[in-house]
């Protein structure tokens, strides 16, 4: 849609900022020392070491185990889902709508934290079934709970891609399935999912991706010995040496990247043979919905239940530590309610710098986010191989390096690529970390738009004589305009629950709620400002979320 | 109270010139430094507390200065040592003060050259431990401490010293099992650090801590979130914990309680030094000063709930009684060159692998 050398500009700029941070990780970890050390030579050590070290293997093995769990769950329950929603009369759709996008609009990190209060050994659900049975069924702290926690979170991820995937398909196939006498469970798993595989997969693999580097679940859950995680060997690792051992940290994310490159050809692959058979592209007509008859309050039920688990229980558990002095069972939670936490907040500078900082990168870094994901989402526009399929499979490697990392090696870019260091402690570095890990997520939100302007309209303005330019400014940003207001939103909430990749950046003027969490929760910093922050968070969040109801922004992918 | 000393010494710092608040012991020519300082106009501080603790300090500085911004930036330790190793290399701005409760990373910076020696004006007023070779000073010291939770256990069976956990925790085997919380060694610096420094001070050190291993403790990294679950009750005894994290708690929750084992108490500094590429050299020495400085000191304790090292000041949390109470039992881990023993990988290593082996009974 741009002129070849515009896009071949847009491509370089929006590759450097993907290939920089992971180049220099790749580069770290075939390095002796750290990259900027004067003894540092090439070397194959890092490697030797981390494949020698025996509690690498554990934990490569359990981090591969706990993604693939996670995809199990998530991947079954959110097409589910997805089929509920796009596809029956499920009650209450519109309430619900944009409620299930909510437990990965909140960071994970105080998801975890609730989960301690709410239903840890003491927790108040906790201790409510311990009345009821004489015991408690669950264990927070078990790795069962990181699986099925782990998996129920990701949900909506599937779940964002295949209703959308469904909205655009006609259910002219479903009802005649229908209609020759298919159960709606029929319909769904021989007719309606085999048509939107590529959305399956293609979440299924972001899934995987989020399992392998999840972070904020086991930083407060994983407190089992038994059951290490790659995220948490990576902790061990800087714990033991005392120079930082950098080299050792980017070969572990090496090997992360190995692992997950291939999914992404074989995703590619898969869908190349999928394409194949489907026939139905585009629009056709309306969509009749499926009756699920009785089944209908027992599908609620069964979502509901999810969301509660999900979302309700730790964030409960979250707003009511950050209304508490203390809590346990020994305490009367009436008389230690207290607004001080917040007054706290409100009355240090710096977490109110915090909070600033953090509606600013939102709104503003949230917009211009868009704006950078539609340049490059116009740039490969209709154009197939090439640049586009490079792009296609460099957007999602840093969705495979765990964010802090990501944060690390931005903190490099900044020290030791000249024209940027002065920009190093400024809201910019974090808005280019966050373009940078949500650019997979954003590019799928502006390319769903822009697939939704037919050809026929670009072609038939440059045949009569419109400039590229034109084409752009007259036919497609309008029409699409609608779909950048909603990617717009969302990205407001996805930087708003972002926690990991700021970390590093952390400096006076950078400071944003999701890194302060991070710190905190390591420090010996109160738990309760931290829960007041978080309950900040989610607010902000949740403003985010009236405002696109409000506008009846459509939520999807 | 500290927004009467807060207005006095805004008062003051307005009819009178700054200096004229030095102690008479301080050099003659001091104003020309605060005056060099004020010109310099900022100091950046990158500390391991939270924004709450620090900010009565700075405020206090701030006002006995004018003129004088202190940038604070809070992290937890090894992002820090991280930070500012890489912003050294990068020659990139970074911090003037370093202030850390890891004290064997911050004398490993201290030893490899990258703090600028200062002698300072208030190194006669404290205590020998408290300063290495006019480049680290210690500026508060935290015991390194038991914490537990009085609604679930009674007095007899809390362990007052290292030596008694075995005999105490046999005899409450019921009570303990699954609800002892530990900093994971293997995941913390700073657990760590009192890890080896407890194995080098106590013969009997391997023999406690396997006691403890068999009642399934839980290991938890970060001081928060061991604190906040022994105060709900979660876990009932924490051990090797830093005493200023759990005053705050104690203050809100009459339930928490420490015990400064009788046996050996470790005191952990929190280790300062000034950045030797400092841009700011002058304020950086007046903010070292201030530090350790009778009043900083107090604002250390009053308004940050600190233990200030210094010894002219009296309070229940400070050095100095801890040194009452605890007589030759209070041990503050050395601020010297011989921890860097403690950051040879191997001994680490070796360190964590028997710990690991002695607190869960497995390999």
């Amino acid at each position: 849609m741009f002129s070849s050398a515009t896009r071949s500009g847009i491509m370089i700029l929006a590759g450097l900022a993907m290939l920089l941070p992971i180049g220099l990780i790749f580069y770290q970890s075939i390095l002796s020392e750290p990259f900027f050390s004067k003894e540092a030579q090439l070397s194959l050590a890092p490697f030797i070491y981390v494949f020698e070290d025996p509690d690498f293997w554990p934990a490569l093995w359990n981090s591969i185990l706990i993604a693939v769990g996670t995809t199990a769950i998530a991947l079954p329950v959110g097409a589910a889902l997805a089929f509920l929603m796009a596809r029956t009369d499920l009650p209450f759709k519109r309430i619900l709508e944009p409620l299930l996008l909510l437990p990965i609009l909140t960071p994970s990190i105080v998801l975890a934290l609730g989960y301690v209060v709410a239903a840890g050994p003491v927790g108040f659900y906790s201790e409510f079934a311990r009345r009821l049975f004489g015991f408690i069924p669950w264990s927070i702290y078990s790795p069962v709970s990181l699986f099925v926690l782990g998996g129920f979170m990701h949900v909506p991820f599937v779940y964002l891609y295949v209703a959308a995937a469904l909205k655009n398909l006609g259910s002219d196939l479903e009802e005649a399935a229908r209609i020759t006498g298919a159960s709606p469970w029929r319909v769904a798993t021989a007719v309606s999912l085999p048509m939107v595989t590529p959305a399956l997969v293609y979440s299924g693999l972001l899934v995987f991706f989020a399992g392998v580097t999840m972070f904020g679940l086991p930083l407060i859950l994983g407190s089992s010995n038994d059951f290490e995680l790659l995220t948490v060997y990576l902790y061990k690792l800087t714990n033991r040496f005392s120079y930082p051992s950098y080299q050792l940290i980017a070969a572990v994310a090496v090997v992360i990247i190995f692992i997950t490159m291939p999914l992404i050809f074989l995703q590619r692959t898969v869908l190349k043979v999928r394409q194949k058979f489907v026939t139905i592209g585009g629009k056709s007509g309306r969509q009749r919905l499926i009756e699920l008859g009785k089944w209908r309050w027992l599908a609620l039920a069964i979502v509901l239940a999810w969301l509660i688990v999900t979302f309700i229980v730790p964030v409960s558990g979250i707003v009511l530590r950050a209304f508490v002095v203390r809590w346990g069972p020994t305490v009367n939670l009436l008389d230690v309610l207290t607004l001080e936490h917040f007054r706290g907040v409100f009355a240090e500078p710096t977490l109110v710098r915090a909070i600033v900082n953090s509606i600013v990168i939102g709104v503003v870094g949230g917009a211009l986010a868009v704006a950078c994901y539609t340049i490059v989402g116009l740039a490969v526009h209709r154009q197939q191989g090439g640049w586009a399929r490079v792009l296609d499979y460099l957007v999602l490697v840093p969705n495979a390096v765990p964010g802090l990392l990501i944060g690390l090696a931005f903190l490099w870019v900044f020290l030791f690529v000249a024209p940027l260091t002065p920009l190093r402690s400024t809201p910019f570095s974090i808005w280019l970390a966050y373009t940078v890990v949500w650019f997979a997520y954003g590019m799928r939100l502006i390319s769903g738009a822009l697939l939704q302007v037919g050809a026929e309209l670009e072609e038939s303005a440059r045949t009569v004589g419109a400039s590229r330019g034109r084409v752009i400014r007259d036919i497609v940003l309008p029409l699409i305009s609608y779909g950048l207001l909603a990617a717009w939103l969302l990205i407001f909430m996805a930087f708003e629950s972002e926690y990991s990749a700021g970390v590093y950046l952390l400096s006076v003027g950078t400071e944003v709620i999701g890194s302060l969490l991070v710190v905190f929760s390591d420090g010996g910093g109160g738990r309760g400002t931290v829960a007041a922050l978080s309950v900040i968070n989610l607010a902000l969040i949740g403003v985010g979320l009236a405002i696109a109801l409000r506008w009846g922004v459509k939520i999807r992918g | 109270m500290k927004s009467t000393i807060f207005a006095l010494s805004a008062c003051l710092a307005l009819t009178t010139p700054a200096w004229a608040d030095q102690p008479d012991y301080y050099p003659s020519d001091y104003g020309k430094m605060v005056e060099a300082a004020k010109a310099e106009g900022r100091v950046v501080l990158y500390i391991t507390l939270d924004p709450y603790a620090v900010t009565p300090f700075v405020s206090e500085f701030e006002a006995m200065y004018p003129g004088i911004k202190v940038e604070v930036n809070s992290m937890s330790s090894a992002p820090m040592h991280s930070r500012f190793i890489s912003e050294e290399a990068a020659k990139g701005a970074t911090a003037d003060i370093m202030i850390s409760s890891g004290m064997d990373l911050q004398v490993q910076l201290v030893n490899d050259g990258h703090a600028l020696a200062y002698e300072s004006a208030e190194l006669s007023h404290i205590p020998k431990w408290a300063s290495w070779n006019n480049q680290a000073y210690s500026v508060t010291i935290d015991p390194v401490i038991f914490v537990y939770n009085k609604g679930f256990l009674t007095p007899e069976q809390v362990p007052q010293s290292y030596a008694q956990i075995p005999e105490v925790l046999a005899k409450n085997a019921d009570t303990y099992r699954g609800r002892i919380a530990l900093g994971d060694v293997d995941r913390g610096g700073v657990p760590l650090l009192f890890g080896i420094m407890g194995s080098v001070t106590d013969p009997n050190y391997w023999d406690i801590f396997g006691a403890v291993g068999k009642l399934k403790p839980n290991f938890i990294p970060g001081s928060s979130a061991v604190i906040e679950s022994v105060s709900s009750g979660e876990n009932i005894l924490s051990l090797n914990q830093m005493g200023a994290y759990v005053l705050p708690v104690i203050e809100k929750n009459p339930d928490v309680a420490m015990v400064l084992p009788s046996d050996y108490t470790l005191g952990n500094s929190r280790v300062m030094f000034i950045a030797k590429s400092t841009p700011h050299p002058n304020a950086s020495k007046l903010f070292v000063d201030f530090m350790l400085s009778k009043r900083g000191q107090t604002v250390l304790m009053n308004g940050s709930k600190m233990y200030p090292i210094r010894e002219d000041i009296e309070g229940p949390y400070t050095a100095k009684s801890l040194m009452a109470t605890l007589g030759t039992a209070f041990r503050p881990i050395p601020l010297s060159p011989e921890l860097l023993a403690n950051l040879d990988p191997k001994r680490r290593t070796e360190f964590i692998e028997r710990w690991k082996r002695t607190l869960t009974g497995k390999n």
